[in-house]
């Protein structure tokens, strides 16, 4: 059976293991994955942390609560990883050179599993580096024609972490 | 030209009536509406009722079952209890409280929100929104609505308000801050909900405004202004927007700042693609008056397309809901992380 799982992704120190351990049953259990174009070129691999946390629901159903790298170069775990998926979190750090490349990325990358569910987007480190703010976010994304809910977190706090879950339930719940 | 109105009323004291006509005196000289008072409810375009009578509350009621098009001002020291639709006039009776009202009741009855065959008033709701565009390159400002109103009208501005005692809030509009150093965030709302012409706005350069705000915080207005416009809302549409008019989000509110309602989390979804209130109420199954205020706070926000005035023949607010057991899953995560 397919596990239901929560996605979470974003760029490297964006609060992924963060987010999901003030949330998981349990802290949140990172798992080696070779990173490669092919697996012939294991030489070539670097490995990269990916996140499994988890919740248990009152009639004992377990939800995944999974971090996951979203560079292209993975693609070939998110076939397998998005089974089951309820929808998808995305966490952008601000104190990046290039948050704007860093969401389209992840917006294109995850586009046929955001479709057939929904995302939101939390921006974290706004605390350290405020600009850009969340209306440059915003503008961003009506000038691509999107509008995903999109706050300014702090993947440390449990609260905002639940803002962003109980935001993507009510878009899954009105779709 | 301004547009002549005409006010009844009913189960008013004699010195209450007296005062009362006295006041429609002042719309005299407005350019937008000036108001008469008639002795005939039929010729009326508002009407003006004390429920603070068991005949004025049963009244009410009556006049709002017949679904006349009149627009319903109740005079009341509470307005509790009041049915959807019905503007509030507070006790006592106050010339800038009653200005204000009669004001919006223009709104109404042009913009075609309180009734349905009004053929006389057809102009647009552009005619009585002309003053509040008035842009007044004077020192300062006068005219109907309330200040929160003038201030969506004016965003590209920065704006001083200064109340009856002196206490002065500089809005920077534009840069969506706000400044004082002797009004408490609660003062800044009730300054907000009041009428224009109770407080001296004047427009400020960028020059004053950065010598003034030079040692005072800035505080965020986003939140400000949302929760005045939610509280100033009272279930009636904002000038300019129609009733049956189609909505559509061009971002979403940053409810996370704002207030994290529910409704209003679910209103921010569904307008997402965009919809009627019919459809969103009908969706929600929430009070209709609840769906408009959330849509007025949205509009001062600017988080609204620009209102497209036919509706789309297939709205895009589809109806289909989860399935059964998608929405069991969900409560169940709800309940589990407790949201
Ligand atoms: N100041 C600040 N630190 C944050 C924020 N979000 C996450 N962090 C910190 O950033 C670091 C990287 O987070 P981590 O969860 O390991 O990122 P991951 O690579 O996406 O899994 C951790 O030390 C977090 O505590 C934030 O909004 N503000
Ligand atoms: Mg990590």
């Amino acid at each position: 059976m397919k596990q239901i799982k929560f996605i979470f992704t974003g760029p490297p120190g964006a609060g992924k293991t963060t987010a999901i351990a003030t949330i998981s049953e349990f802290p949140p259990v990172s798992t080696d994955v070779f990173s490669t174009d092919s697996l012939s070129k294991l030489k070539d691999t670097t490995t990269v942390a990916m996140d499994f946390g988890q919740i248990t629901l009152e009639n004992g159903q377990k939800i995944g609560l999974y971090g996951t790298p979203g560079q292209r170069r993975f693609k070939f775990m998110w076939d397998i990883l998005i089974q089951g998926g309820l929808g998808l979190i995305v966490l952008i750090d601000n104190r990046r050179p290039e948050p704007f490349k860093d969401l389209a990325m992840y917006l294109d990358n995850f586009s046929e599993f955001i479709e057939k569910t929904d995302a939101v987007i939390g921006i974290t480190c706004i605390d350290i580096k405020d600009t850009p703010t969340l209306d440059d976010y915003q503008d961003f994304l009506k000038e691509r024609g999107q509008i995903y809910p999109s706050f300014a977190i702090d993947a440390r706090n449990k609260d905002d972490v639940l803002f962003l879950l109980n935001t993507l339930l009510t878009c899954l719940e009105t779709s | 030209m301004p547009q002549t109105l005409r006010l009844f009323s009913s189960q008013l004291s004699v010195s209450n009536l007296l005062t009362l006509k006295i006041f429609l005196g002042l719309t005299k000289t407005d350019r937008v509406a000036v108001w008469e008072y008639t002795d005939d409810p039929e010729a009326a375009t508002a009407v003006l009722i004390d429920t603070d009578t068991p005949e004025g509350r049963s009244q009410v009621k009556e006049w709002v079952d017949r679904k006349k098009s009149q627009v319903l001002i109740a005079f009341s020291d509470k307005g509790i209890g009041l049915p959807n639709g019905v503007l509030l006039l507070s006790r006592p009776l106050r010339s800038a409280d009653l200005l204000a009202v009669l004001q919006e009741a223009a709104t109404h009855c042009t913009s075609g929100s309180a009734g349905q065959e009004r053929g006389k008033s057809s102009g647009p709701a552009a005619q009585v929104s002309a003053l509040l565009e008035e842009t007044n390159t004077s020192a300062s400002f006068t005219g109907t609505g309330r200040v929160l109103n003038f201030l969506y009208k004016n965003h590209d501005k920065a704006l001083k308000a200064i109340d009856r005692v002196g206490r002065s809030v500089i809005f920077d509009v534009w840069r969506r801050r706000y400044y004082t150093i002797n009004l408490t965030r609660t003062e800044v709302e009730d300054l907000l909900a009041s009428p224009v012409r109770s407080v001296q706005i004047q427009e400020m350069s960028s020059n004053d405004l950065a010598k003034e705000i030079q040692n005072i915080k800035a505080q965020d207005s986003d939140p400000l202004f949302w929760t005045a416009a939610l509280a100033i809302s009272n279930g009636q549409l904002m000038l300019g927007l129609l009733l049956e008019g189609f909505y559509k989000l061009n971002r979403w509110p940053d409810l996370k700042k704002l207030g994290a309602d529910p409704l209003h989390m679910k209103l921010a979804a569904l307008l997402r693609s965009g919809g009627t209130i019919d459809h969103l109420a009908h969706f929600t199954k929430a009070p209709v008056e609840n769906i408009i205020d959330f849509i007025n706070a949205c509009q001062v926000l600017h988080y609204l397309e620009n209102q497209q005035k036919s509706m789309p023949s297939v709205s895009p607010v589809e109806q289909k809901k989860p399935s059964e057991e998608k929405r069991g899953l969900f409560a169940r995560i709800r309940s589990r992380l407790g949201i």
